[in-house]
């Protein structure tokens, strides 16, 4: 180790690792669309942890109050005013390895609930997104397809 | 297009005691006063993200509770203001939703106006009474999130101040 | 020299580091109206329509409940032996009445795979009806029928599956089957024999998030003894998404009040049923082959609601009307069928009193 060549390749090698490991955390960043095509939601990072927002709502006004849909069913009463378009249905995912995003949440706003959720990349344009009751088994998996703008 | 927002200009903590000795604990309000916000220009109509890291300082409060306030037991927001600096007003927006963040914790929504009172330049935000926060207090520092929904672009940025109000049970 | 040349490229990839990992914790602002304008980047996830439809009451993923039925009379008819064609007087009719009958029922629900194409979910299911019967009159023989529901009640332990299949947005396909024990059994008392089968099978079509159809088939013991019938699906919830229906025709049809996405109240009927075989656990060769149909009717009200996230209280009380507490001797201890037209004679007609009862249960579920 003493030769400088092999140190600096051993450094090399720890941070070209470092900034590939970041690279592929950041992957999960971007804009996302689940199966019903419902919704649009922009994945971002705050802090080290990855949120999602919806961005884009397939039917943005609630047809009974004829305004803006809201977070109606939220259990905390408090909240029920809450605005869904910006609403962050993704919480506090932590990057646990290659393609694999863990520890985090997903709301489902047609009941209200909050389930445990992992993130899986099929490829870089697909998620497999899986929200579960308390064990994995009680869960459902739904595959979330990647957006971009249209190059022209 | 993306704008990145700079924020977190000054924070002025003052703790204050108010009681203590509670039956089910030590009780203590934290105050976080003129957290700064600033959405940089240009803007777009919609939810417009922006943050504050706040450093928390307990030091203060514990020392004035003794040696039995180690850890925060429960937390409740118990009064959330946000002010419209300069020019601007309510006016601009629809709506305004507060988050707590942090690394080890749990994202979680705090507090909501929507809609807000046209032509005012703050906004008493409806704090939840469920929201399970206590855990953000036992961290070294938080994100503050206001996600402020905007009704139409704006080209100028916008600034916008909070004063919290916590009530800590250690 | 070379040390320069080392830390220039180590600088190169710490900076891009610092690129990457400075997310400087600002969300960009958002121009919304962008979004309309993005593209999916490759194909689209084929669209599947779900298995539910807005506000349908949940399902139980794990049950644990406890049936009660008030009061009522039971008589039980002399038991008719079709081989020598003749009623076998030496088990006299019984008349007896029993004070409740109550019973445990657990559940268990695990969607073994569970994605937008396909739903494979197995369960397993246990139920118990235990019969408080007071002692018989003085000087009527003792009834073995009424002896051994009294020593042993009946049970029912089960498999069953639910499988959804989707094809697209529109249509799907639902299948549903299960095995059961069911008869006067203890558990060191086992046997295939008491395997009953049931199943239904049903085409249907999603017309929305609001509405879903369905026409099958079926194979049940709902009322009893087994029969084949078809079934008809409809699950609607109003454009207000207060009012709605849960209907599996003829099994069980509720209208569905919604109260919020945590409470609910179903109004409507189910009809509950299985058929036990007999004579496990007693000696009376009157029993052998015996099948007691049991099938009713519950008219009842249900109020469902979370108490914490996930975990649901079910209560629901009613009035039980007894469709069927006849039995039937096996031939060579086979089952056999007699739909609604048959004309085979039963072994024992007995008559199952009216009553009210109620039903608790604390329910992990998946709304």
């Amino acid at each position: 180790m003493k030769n400088p060549i092999n140190l600096f390749l051993l450094f090399t090698l720890l941070f070209t690792s470092t900034i590939t490991f970041a690279q592929q955390a950041d992957d999960l960043v971007g804009v996302w669309e689940p199966s019903n095509g419902k919704v649009r939601v922009k994945i971002e990072k705050i802090g080290t942890k990855y949120f999602g927002r919806i961005v884009w709502l397939k039917a943005p006004i609630d047809s009974v109050t004829n305004k803006p849909k809201v977070d109606k069913n939220n259990p905390d009463e408090a909240l029920r005013n809450v605005p869904l378009k910006g609403f962050r249905l993704l919480k506090d995912f932590t990057f646990k390895s290659a393609g694999e995003w863990t520890e985090g949440t997903i709301y489902d706003p047609e009941n209200g609930s909050t389930y445990s959720c992992t993130i899986k990349m099929k490829n870089k344009n697909t998620l497999d997104i899986r929200g579960y009751i308390g064990i994995s088994a009680f869960g459902r998996t739904d595959v979330w397809k990647r957006l971009e703008i249209k190059k022209q | 297009m993306k704008i990145s927002t700079l924020l977190s200009i000054s924070f002025f903590l003052i703790a204050i005691v108010l009681s203590s000795c509670g039956g089910s604990g030590k009780k203590a309000t934290y105050k976080i006063e003129k957290a700064s916000f600033n959405l940089e220009a240009p803007l777009f109509s919609g939810a417009n993200s922006t943050q504050a890291e706040h450093k928390l300082d307990l030091s203060a409060i514990k020392k004035e509770l003794g040696t039995d306030a180690s850890e925060v037991k429960s937390a409740k927001l118990i009064k959330a203001v946000i002010y419209f600096q300069d020019s601007a007003s309510t006016d601009l927006a629809n709506s305004i939703v507060l988050s707590l963040a942090g690394d080890k914790v749990d994202m979680a929504q705090v507090a909501v106006a929507n809609p807000l009172e046209a032509g005012k330049k703050e906004v008493i935000l409806k704090g939840s009474s469920e929201a399970e926060i206590a855990e953000f207090f036992n961290q070294a520092m938080m994100y503050i999130v206001l996600d402020v929904d905007l009704k139409n672009d704006k080209e100028s940025s916008l600034k916008l101040s909070a004063n919290l109000e916590f009530e800590l049970e250690f | 020299m070379l040390r320069k040349f080392f830390f220039l490229f180590l600088a190169v990839p710490v900076i891009g580091f610092a690129q990457i990992d400075s997310t400087n914790n600002q969300p960009a602002e958002e121009d919304f109206s962008q979004y309309d304008s993005y593209n999916l980047v490759d194909k689209a996830a084929k669209k599947y329509c779900t298995s539910k439809v807005f506000d349908l009451s949940p399902s139980k993923l794990i049950s644990i409940g406890y049936d009660f039925q008030g009061g009522y009379d039971l008589t039980t008819d002399t038991l008719f032996n079709s081989n020598s064609n003749q009623y076998e007087t030496q088990n006299a009719p019984g008349f007896s009445n029993i004070q409740f009958s109550h019973g445990l029922r657990l559940a268990l629900n695990i969607p073994v795979i569970s994605n937008n194409a396909i739903i494979v979910q197995l369960g397993a299911n246990y139920a118990e009806q235990r019969y408080q019967i007071n002692d018989l009159k003085k000087g009527i023989a003792p009834n073995d029928l009424i002896t051994t529901l009294k020593d042993n009640g009946l049970r029912t332990t089960g498999l069953n599956t639910t499988i959804f299949k989707p094809f697209n947005e529109k249509h799907f396909l639902l299948f549903q089957a299960s095995a059961d024990l069911n008869g006067d059994y203890g558990f060191n008392s086992i046997n295939l024999k008491y395997l009953r089968t049931s199943a239904a099978a049903i085409w249907g079509w999603k017309k929305g998030d609001r509405k879903m159809i369905g026409v099958g088939f079926s194979r049940t013991y709902r009322v009893g003894e087994m029969n084949y019938i078809p079934v008809l699906l409809l699950n609607y919830t109003a454009p207000n998404r207060k009012n709605g229906c849960e209907i599996l025709f003829p099994a069980r049809a509720h209208y569905r009040r919604t109260f919020s996405a945590r409470s609910l109240a179903l109004f409507g009927y189910e009809l509950e049923g299985q058929s036990y075989r007999l004579g496990s656990r007693n000696t009376s060769a009157a029993l052998q082959d015996l099948e007691l149909r049991r099938g009713e009717l519950r008219i009842r009200a249900v109020y469902e609601r979370s108490i914490s996230s996930f975990l649901w209280l079910s209560a629901q009380a009613g009035f039980r009307y007894n469709y069927s507490f006849d039995a039937d001797r096996l031939p060579n201890g086979k089952e056999f069928f007699r739909g609604f037209f048959g004309d085979q004679a039963y072994a024992m007609q007995n008559t199952l009193g009216n009553t009210f009862y109620c039903m608790v249960g604390i329910n992990l579920v998946s709304p």
